[in-house]
């Protein structure tokens, strides 16, 4: 009887230390530890191709409209107006092709740069932001994607989201590296240099 | 975070870097070198400010990541004619900002929610100062402006 009892008092014991692990396995996985510098890049091809060069003029179009608004909202006092436009800027679909990629990323900049000084803004902000720069998503190499990156660590750190803020600053370094690296070598300087330079 | 002048500098802190120097068997300080370690530019100083806080326990390291840099771009500027000024100072605050990130990616203990909070405030002044340093205005009217840029090249079928 008491052998019996043993047994099954060493494989609950067994079973159980597998279940934590297993739940502990699952929280490592979701919950990232610290700050993730990870970046994914491209360069952006900005020539269009012809069926889809209209509908990235017409959403350029569109997103520059906002921006006059929201700008003459802003000479006009009026920061919550400025704020709706470039919201409902955000809201509209995005055209294919990179000059739009990187246009809304400037967009959401903007708006997160309004919104950031304030807790619930910044918080909203990075809702808003954090799928756009996920760190699965691969990011055209503009100072757009510096910005906005910059935006997020902001939002971030407002709401003591340390990890998030290292992270994003850190990713925002890494892309203003590689424009510098790309100037470098528009400018004819030896690679050499620019990855010594960058170790 | 305020900007060190260059009386900032004991000569405490000049014996330790030579020193340092000495034991990797680099050459000594310039004049300049010397100079540039405080005396440079808002961002510059207020990139060394910001490595010092984010990078204390490793101060000595990170003061010659720093130095290397700068030494580089000596090099890159001294080849490039009409490159000094504006430029030089945003390649040497970038790089600079990517030794400071070599350091965060290396740290072991990074998840320790105060040493991100440390790297997350050593990082904000790169980056920012990095924003400026590229030329990315964000005042009212600039979006606009760099938009109606997009839409007179679109059509032109440029890259970069």
């Amino acid at each position: 009887m008491s052998r019996g009892l043993a047994r099954v008092r060493t494989w609950a014991a067994t079973v159980s230390v597998a279940c934590l692990g297993v739940l502990a396995a699952g929280c490592e996985d979701s919950r990232p530890a610290g700050p993730d510098a990870r970046i994914e890049l491209y360069s952006p091809v900005l020539a269009a191709e012809d069926g889809a060069r209209e509908a990235e003029r017409a959403y350029l179009g569109e997103i520059l409209r906002a921006h006059e608004q929201a700008d003459a909202a802003l000479a006009a006092g009026d920061e919550a107006s400025a704020r709706a436009r470039l919201a409902e800027a955000l809201a509209h679909p995005v055209a294919a092709g990179d000059r739009a990629a990187i246009v809304r990323l400037d967009l959401a900049a903007r708006y997160g740069e309004l919104q950031t000084p304030d807790a619930d803004g910044a918080s909203e902000t990075i809702r808003m932001l954090e799928p756009l720069l996920a760190i699965d998503q691969a990011l055209p190499i503009d100072s757009a994607t510096a910005r906005a990156l910059v935006v997020l660590g902001d939002a971030a750190s407002r709401v003591d989201d340390h990890a998030l803020a290292a992270g994003s600053y850190a990713r925002s370094v890494r892309v203003m590296s590689k424009l510098r690296s790309l100037e470098a070598e528009r400018l004819g300087l030896g690679d050499a240099d620019a990855k010594e330079g960058a170790r | 975070m305020s900007p060190r002048s260059h009386a900032d500098l004991s000569p405490h802190d000049a014996e330790r870097i030579a020193a340092e120097l000495a034991a990797l068997g680099e050459p000594e300080l310039e004049a300049d070198e010397l100079a540039s370690l405080t005396d440079e530019a808002d961002t510059d100083l207020a990139f060394v400010e910001g490595l010092r806080e984010f990078a204390e326990p490793l101060a000595p390291r990170v003061e010659l990541e720093a130095l290397a840099s700068r030494r580089v771009w000596s090099r890159v500027r001294s080849r490039v004619p009409g490159a000094r000024g504006a430029g030089f100072i945003a390649g040497g605050v970038l790089l600079a900002a990517a030794a400071a990130l070599l350091v965060l990616v290396l740290r072991p203990d990074g998840s320790d929610s105060g040493e991100a909070r440390e790297a997350a405030l050593a990082l904000r002044a790169q980056a920012h100062a990095g924003l400026e340093a590229l030329g990315v205005d964000t005042k009212p009217g600039a979006d606009a402006a760099r938009v109606r840029g997009w839409l007179g090249r679109s059509g032109e079928g440029d890259r970069g």
